[in-house]
């Protein structure tokens, strides 16, 4: 276990470093470089700009800079917007409450039903039901998800006046009931993809389960079917699934982002698009590169969630 | 010695790909207390199909269908049960209650995420209603019955910190949970190395003794036979070709692939000395949707004979003594050896 | 060994492998044929379709702005400076389709090479290769695509290029996975005896026995692609107008829901039928493809 554990981390914290290179490589490809923020400003002279950049030490070699970004990367010292002077960090943690309230919300409805209409799928293999699942789920993975919204919106805002058309809550009310009318919508939007993922995955994950030996032990033991399948079946086919969610939160994210554009919900997504408009770079980098540790780090819990329940994992 | 299973002309068929095939065709034997049946053949007779259609664990019409009679003789004051057709729920408490079975596999035959107390007891609440506490005393008990170390912290470990032998132990613990009248041991040997494999038999011949439960004993290996079973029934392309006691099979074969099979057992004798000995035999099992005219066995019988074997199928003979035979040609093939 | 010729026994069996049971397999899969009708029509009406129609995607009608579907002339109604939706359509779909097969047909090659040399070359290069993959996977794709297109100036050739940048990832996994369990099979051992270059093996030996899952992967690349061009050209990151994508039409459309709910619709519906095409085939070829659906 504790082995397992060391190479976990140790392939993290691989991956963050290499993260960071490949976001400082980005960082450089902005129009003017990290110098933007003061090349965009009118009024400014070459020399001028050059002074900034001896000053910012632009002018020292590339992995030296590199080093000096990453520093301020670690003690948590992101940069401060162009827009307002807050400190990056501030900002994104501002508006993280937003996402994780959508993408949990999204993520415990997608489990949900995925897992429900996945196993139905793998019990009734081939039947009509099963056909038009997979259908469905295929066409759901094929529907843009902020066109969805649209139509969400078309529908159950505008025509028959439901539920708000966007934003997280009503100035003045901000009621439990309140937040979650103008939830609804954004999760319902974001959950579409995930339960067609979830349901055909899980579908496979059952199916793979089903033609193991144990499983004809448990029934030559004479257990009951529901038994078999919760306590034999499930119990093993959703350990897969576990790793699935942290592969998927990279998707999960993005499809936040897309939900959040379209509801107007005030979360990282529409912070990282409100601030590409305004040419905000640290912000846009501090968000992205959050959002790769954010997968990072769930990557990494759904490991150690996965050892937590596979007896088998914690003497690799 | 009392009868506790028949098995009455039981037929076994599969549909695939809307197509139909037979895999087991008028099958018959019994099960008697206290003694081991053992069916053998290669992989594709059928003999596994048939354990699987006597525990009711073959997928359910219409992808596959059983036809004949299989009887669970009632012990002590119960009726006959008729067990094809039985519906699930009462077929559910026969299983591993009654009627228990183990497999080839112990590696892949325990579930790796419980531990194996969890599995033990579960198979015994399933079917009693004892405490969990009681359950896990009887555990404990069993692991004892089946000669694992230290019981009682075995107990919260999982199948993949034991050795192959070792879980096979534990299937047999499972099986025996309940006392069942009949235990069916579907290759139980076979993934394990030789020495462990002894051990298991003479396991399985102690636990035979004391409880006095019917074997079924699944093998393609007449060294096990030899070892273990007091009747034995040959099996080829879904059909019983020999049946006898296994004393008069074993040296009085009169079935062809019967012989051929026993040629086919690497010996303590030779094995290691001459690699040559060992014979296989050629071919393979026909195709359950492709039989061949006349015997299945023709295409790759060393005693065939053109004009006899590929016309007619033969039907099963009293060689004497409840010896059967299912070839045209056993009294030349018993000549033969006299002289 | 010639190094010009495959072993005539290969050749042979290639053939077979190729118009038998996968072909087979994918004819019989309704959905794969069905996607492969319906794409067909589609790309269809986008090469012939505006010229059959009465006007072009650029003339302006500004007396028949907000044109419901099916009036008069305007077979799907117009936008807000009245111009014909159907027109401007099939022009979008031409470019939508366009971009999406380049940038799978790029993001293939990068992914089938990375992964190739990752598979092949183990040890470091492979180990390497393959960490930078799982690095950029770390990236949710619109994210890191949007920082792209933001910073790059955005054309249909760069969002091509930038589309194809942030989705090779999945492709080089599945080919480096695939050559890593074919390099120590017996041919390929063959072949190295034999004197053999690497580039040789990769391309030759290798490459072609790791096709089925690369065409599979490609085709629900196609799928992908499509949907992230649209989306980003929704934002404004994407095809710029005047060229129209079925993305940058729905540019405007959300400020007109409530009076012309069309505006949405029309391009979504489009886009969610070449979308699921792709998917449906992708989904036929996998069964026709996949060694392993043989089992099931």
């Amino acid at each position: 276990m504790l082995r397992f554990l060391t190479y976990r981390l140790a392939h993290s914290l691989l991956l963050l470093f290499l993260v960071s290179v490949i976001g400082f490589m980005i960082l450089h490809l902005a129009p003017g470089g990290p110098l933007s923020q003061f090349a965009l400003s009118p009024g400014m002279s070459q020399a001028e700009l050059e002074k900034i950049a001896e000053r910012m030490g632009l002018n020292r070699p590339l992995p030296v800079q590199y080093l000096d970004w990453a520093a301020r990367f670690v003690t948590a010292d992101w940069g401060e917007s162009f827009r307002d002077g807050r400190a990056v960090l501030d900002i994104i943690f501002g508006h993280l409450f937003a996402t994780l309230l959508l993408i949990l919300t999204s993520t415990i409805l997608s489990v949900g039903l995925g897992t429900l209409v996945g196993v139905l799928g793998a019990m009734r293999r081939y039947s009509a039901y099963d056909y038009l699942a997979t259908v469905g789920a295929m066409v759901a993975l094929s529907i843009p998800t902020f066109w969805f919204g649209l139509v969400a919106i078309y529908v159950f805002s505008l025509r028959l006046g439901w539920l708000p058309s966007g934003n997280m809550y009503t100035i003045g009310d901000e009621s439990f009931l309140d937040y979650a009318e103008h939830l609804i919508m954004p999760s319902v939007v974001l959950a579409l993809v995930q339960v067609a993922i979830w349901s055909r995955y899980m579908r496979s994950s059952i199916l793979d389960v089903v033609g193991q030996d144990f499983v004809r032990t448990a029934r030559a033991k004479g257990l009951t079917r529901r038994r078999v399948l919760y306590v034999h079946i499930l119990r093993n086919a959703l350990i897969p699934m576990i790793t699935l969610t942290g592969i998927q939160l990279p998707t999960l994210l993005s499809g936040a982002l897309v939900t959040e554009t379209v509801f107007t919900w005030p979360g990282i997504g529409r912070l990282f698009l409100d601030s590409l408009g305004y040419n905000d770079y640290p912000v846009v980098m501090g968000v992205l590169m959050f959002t790769a540790m954010f997968v990072l780090l769930g990557n990494l819990i759904a490991d150690l969630l996965v050892a937590g329940v596979d007896p088998r994992v914690r003497l690799e | 010695m009392s009868r506790v299973l028949s098995v009455e002309n039981l037929g076994i068929g599969f549909r695939s790909e809307g197509q139909d095939f037979t895999v087991v065709r008028d099958v018959s034997f019994s099960l008697e207390a206290g003694q081991t049946l053992a069916l053998v053949g290669e992989s594709g007779s059928g003999k596994s199909v048939t354990s699987l259609g006597i525990m009711g664990l073959l997928p359910p019409p219409p992808q596959s269908r059983t036809t004949g009679r299989i009887v669970l003789h009632g012990g002590d004051g119960d009726g006959d049960i008729e067990l094809l057709g039985l519906p699930e729920s009462r077929m559910r408490r026969l299983r591993g209650d009654r009627i228990a079975m183990i497999f080839q596999e112990p590696l892949t035959s325990l579930n790796p995420v419980h531990t194996i107390g969890d599995q033990i007891v579960e198979a015994i609440r399933s079917h009693r209603r004892v405490s969990r506490a009681k359950a896990r005393t009887r555990a404990v008990e069993l692991l004892e019955q089946v000669g694992i170390p230290d019981p009682q912290e075995r107990l919260g470990t999982y199948p993949h910190e034991l050795s192959g032998g070792m879980r096979q132990r534990i299937m047999i613990a499972i099986a025996l949970a309940l006392e069942p009248d009949i235990l069916i041991a579907d290759e139980p040997t076979t993934a394990l190395d030789v020495t462990v494999q002894a051990q298991i038999l003479d396991l399985l011949r102690r636990l035979q003794k004391d409880t006095g439960m019917a074997m079924l004993f699944i093998t393609h290996d007449f060294g096990v036979v030899a070892d273990i079973a007091d009747r034995t029934i040959v099996m080829y392309a879904g059909q019983t070709v020999e049946e006898g006691r296994t004393e008069t099979v074993l040296s009085d074969p009169l079935m062809p692939y019967t012989i051929g099979l026993m040629n086919a057992v690497p010996r303590l004798e030779t094995a290691g000395l001459k690699l040559g000995d060992l014979k296989t035999i050629e071919g393979f099992v026909p195709d359950p949707a492709a039989l061949p005219q006349g015997c299945s066995f023709h295409p790759r019988c060393a005693y065939m004979q053109e004009g006899l074997c590929d016309t007619s199928p033969p039907s099963i003979e009293d060689a004497g003594g409840g010896h059967m035979v299912r070839c045209k040609r056993w009294r030349q093939i018993g000549e033969g050896r006299e002289t | 060994m010639s190094m010009n010729t495959a072993p005539p026994a290969m050749a042979a069996k290639e053939r077979r492998w190729i118009t038998s049971r996968p072909v087979r397999r994918f004819v019989r899969h309704r959905l794969a044929i069905a996607g492969l009708v319906m794409i067909s029509a589609i790309a269809l009406l986008c090469v012939v379709g505006p010229w059959m129609l009465p006007h072009g995607m650029l003339d302006i009608h500004i007396r028949d702005r907000f044109s419901p579907p099916g009036s008069e002339t305007y077979l799907l109604g117009t936008d807000a400076m009245g111009r014909d939706l159907a027109a401007r359509l099939f022009m979008a779909g031409r470019v939508s389709l366009m971009v999406g097969i380049a940038a799978m047909v790029l993001s293939t090659f990068l992914g089938a090479v990375i992964g190739l040399v990752a598979g092949y070359f183990g040890k470091v290069i492979g180990t390497v290769l393959m960490r930078f993959t799982d690095a950029v996977l770390c990236f949710p794709q619109i994210f890191l695509l949007l920082v792209l297109a933001a910073f790059l100036e955005p054309n249909a050739l760069m969002i091509t290029i930038i589309i194809a940048l942030t989705s090779w990832m999945e492709i080089a996994r599945i080919v480096s996975a695939e050559i890593r369990s074919l390099r120590e099979r017996d041919f390929v051992t063959a072949a190295r005896v034999s004197g053999a270059s690497h580039t040789w093996i990769m391309f030759r030996e290798l490459l072609p026995n790791t096709i089925g899952p690369i065409i599979v992967a490609a085709t629900l690349t196609v799928a992908r692609a499509i949907l992230i061009e649209a989306y980003v050209s929704f934002l404004g990151y994407g095809i710029q107008p005047p060229l129209p994508s079925w993305g940058n039409m729905l540019n405007n459309a959300q400020q007109f829901l409530d009076t012309a709910p069309w505006l949405a619709i029309v391009p979504g519906v489009a886009i969610t039928l070449a979308v699921t095409s792709f998917n449906f085939i992708g989904d036929g070829l996998r069964d026709a493809l996949d060694a392993r659906s043989d089992l099931q």
